[in-house]
């Protein structure tokens, strides 16, 4: 599957027959993005899409597949069809009536592939993970406390634009902190915060040189060292943040490549066979089965950053089996085992118990 | 044909000669010649070359990267380089350069450079099937949606981006449930027929928090946390209204599923505590218990 250029979901307003050509011709190619994505529109659908009388519509299609012959000849690529409910409209001069009455447009296959329609006339559409990538990037700006007012606002305006057009709304992931942390990495400034760690909930003040911001799962994190040496914070639990010192005040050490050369701990847990539990684990950790047990029972192995015998793997792996339940228990490696019964002891006794 | 057709086949003619040209200077005597308007015009030269003129600033306006080449006494040549075409909504020219500042600092063209600001780590991915997802919504078309190995039709409503993930919320074709789906784990067959009506979706927020799902009657939950904590403590539960109590905040709303809550609870295990109603803070602990209990075995 190709990538497909982004079509606004936005229906623009009609303009009207007399607007200047080049107006016009916009919105020819705005049609042409919304065939290139989608292969073929029906005539009426596609002019009320881009705001152009049907009539017009046709028009201007019938041009774009004249222009090229016109002056390449037979080297001009031949994009486009026009069909009716039955059949397609043919080429010659004595089809001419019938394409009038034609009802649907769509990609010629004669190549075998999707057309690039607008790289023909010399434009590169935008595909739609640029302007995904785009939106979700002018959220996290928005909210950048080093930009000028100014250009906050005109990020705001233009996130409620990208996201009217792609029908999409974004939700703010720690967006201050974030920013922040952003750009004391890129300034090398230090940084203290009161850190509330997400699997032991203990809370602690830590003043450290920031190195990267960077996406794990669905959380953001932030690698930094400080007095305790190299260390992984997530982003949800960082409050009070402020920066410290100057600019420059550290040289970053190298970084693993993100998503590779991480430290991994494999568990392998044994849950039973096509139950909730074990879809969580497929879905949501990327689990797999490695044995099925025998007894309505699987093993199923998932991976947790960090290194053997850290607490952060122990701490999370506690939460995890504490929302799967009883039926879901440690084999490998066998440490871990009882990874739950900290956090399963506070719980008991914050409710009660 | 239209004057203005004739005027939009006219500009096309003239990219179609420049986009031949493979990013070679075309000379104006060639586009005189090639370009069916310019070639039969009987206007005298000085009006042609005025047309010319006005046509070629009509492309620049447009956003077409045509550059003039020939230097001073030359006859004009025109090279057509291949660049990136505006985005389909309307942009003023401020909101367009802040557009392409945003998308270099969303690393979202290979060949821009972030300059000031980069935060393309923060994005995540952006899974493949969105394009599919995308093309449906903006063109009010189902979704053909491979499930459990049978093709079902999905109307798309809207989507939603949530801690970095794209959800996309609708409903199956003939059903007036609303689902949430993760666009990574959905396996897309290509795009459906087109929707007679779109899909209205009083709140994508409801239908994709799981404590909303209708199980049983609607409850009301309060729950506690310290006042340090909220920060972390509210983003789980973005529908409560919030109270202080002392150093605690207080975190209260409905829920219409129990165990979607639960464990939700346990999620921040050492962080929040249910305080009503009484079956769920018993729930909550009972179900610690059981894997208390299993730990220390």
């Amino acid at each position: 599957m190709t990538s497909l250029p982004f079509v606004s979901a936005q229906p623009q307003p009609l303009l009207p027959l007399a607007a200047p050509a080049p107006q016009q011709f916009s919105r020819l190619l705005d049609a042409l993005l919304i065939l290139e994505a989608e292969g073929s529109c029906q005539i009426a659908d596609l002019a009320a899409r881009v705001g152009l009388a049907p009539v017009r519509m046709r028009e201007l299609l019938s041009a774009f597949m004249l222009a090229g012959a016109e002056v390449l000849g037979t080297n001009a690529p031949f994009n486009l069809m026009f069909g009716t409910s039955d059949d397609d409209v043919g080429t010659g001069e004595e089809d001419d009536d019938k394409q009038a009455e034609a009802d649907v447009v769509h990609l010629s296959a004669h190549l075998g592939r999707r057309e690039r329609l607008l790289s023909q006339i010399g434009a590169r559409p935008l595909m739609v993970r640029d302007v995904a990538r785009a939106l979700v990037a002018a959220r996290l700006l928005r909210a950048a406390t080093r930009l000028p007012a100014e250009r906050r606002a005109g990020v705001g305006a233009l996130t409620v634009k990208l996201a009217a057009a792609m029908q999409a709304s974004v939700g703010a992931p720690a967006e201050s902190v974030a920013s922040v942390l952003l750009a004391a990495t890129q300034d090398r400034q230090r940084v203290r915060f009161r850190y509330l760690h997400p699997w032991t909930g203990q809370p602690s003040v830590v003043e450290v040189e920031p190195y990267d911001v960077r996406r794990r799962r669905d959380r953001l994190v932030l690698d930094a060292a400080g007095s305790a040496g190299r260390c992984t914070y997530d982003l949800g639990g960082i409050s009070e943040l402020v920066e410290v010192g100057e600019p420059g005040a550290f040289a970053v050490p190298d970084q693993p490549q993100r998503g590779h050369d991480r430290h991994r701990v494999e568990v392998v847990l044994r849950v039973p066979a096509h139950s909730s539990q074990e879809n969580w684990l497929f879905s949501g950790w990327g689990g797999q089965v490695v044995r099925a047990v025998g007894n309505g029972e699987d093993e199923v192995r998932i991976q947790l950053e960090g290194d053997a015998g850290d607490p952060d793997v122990a701490h999370r792996l506690g939460v995890l089996l504490l929302q799967l339940g009883r039926t879901v228990r440690v084999v490998n490696p066998p440490e871990l085992r009882s990874a739950a019964a900290d956090v399963a002891r506070n719980v008991v006794e914050r409710h009660g118990g | 044909m239209s004057s203005k057709a004739d005027a939009v086949e006219r500009l096309l003619q003239v990219l179609a000669v420049l986009r031949a040209a493979e990013a070679k200077p075309v000379p104006r005597k060639v586009l005189v010649k090639r370009v069916t308007a310019y070639a039969a015009s009987s206007a005298k030269a000085l009006s042609l070359k005025k047309m010319m003129q006005l046509d070629l600033k009509a492309l620049l306006d447009l956003g077409f990267d045509i550059q003039m080449v020939s230097a001073d006494g030359e006859e004009g040549a025109w090279v057509l380089h291949s660049g990136d075409w505006r985005l389909p909504i309307e942009l003023d020219a401020d909101e367009q350069a802040l557009l392409v500042w945003v998308m270099a600092a969303a690393g979202a063209k290979t060949g821009e450079q972030a300059q000031d600001v980069d935060v393309s780590g923060l994005i995540g991915a952006v899974p493949r099937t969105l394009d599919l997802v995308q093309t449906a919504l903006s063109g009010r078309r189902r979704l053909r949606l491979v499930r459990h190995g049978n093709v079902t039709e999905f109307e798309p409503a809207t989507l939603v981006v949530r801690g970095g993930r794209w959800f996309v919320v609708g409903r199956y074709t003939g059903s007036p449930k609303l689902y949430g789906h993760r666009v990574d784990r959905l396996e897309v067959d290509g795009l459906g027929d087109p929707m007679p009506e779109p899909v209205h979706v009083e709140d994508p927020e409801l239908v994709l928090d799981q404590t909303a799902w209708t199980t049983h009657e609607p409850r009301d939950a309060e729950l506690r946390c310290r006042l340090a904590d909220l920060g972390t403590v509210q983003s789980w539960f973005p529908r409560a209204q919030i109270n202080t109590h002392g150093d605690e905040a207080v975190l209260t709303f409905w829920y219409r599923n129990e165990e979607a809550l639960v464990s939700r609870i346990l999620g921040l295990g050492w962080t929040v505590r249910a305080v009503a109603p009484p079956e769920l803070v018993d729930r909550v602990r009972r179900h610690a218990a059981d894997v208390l209990e299993l730990a220390a075995r």
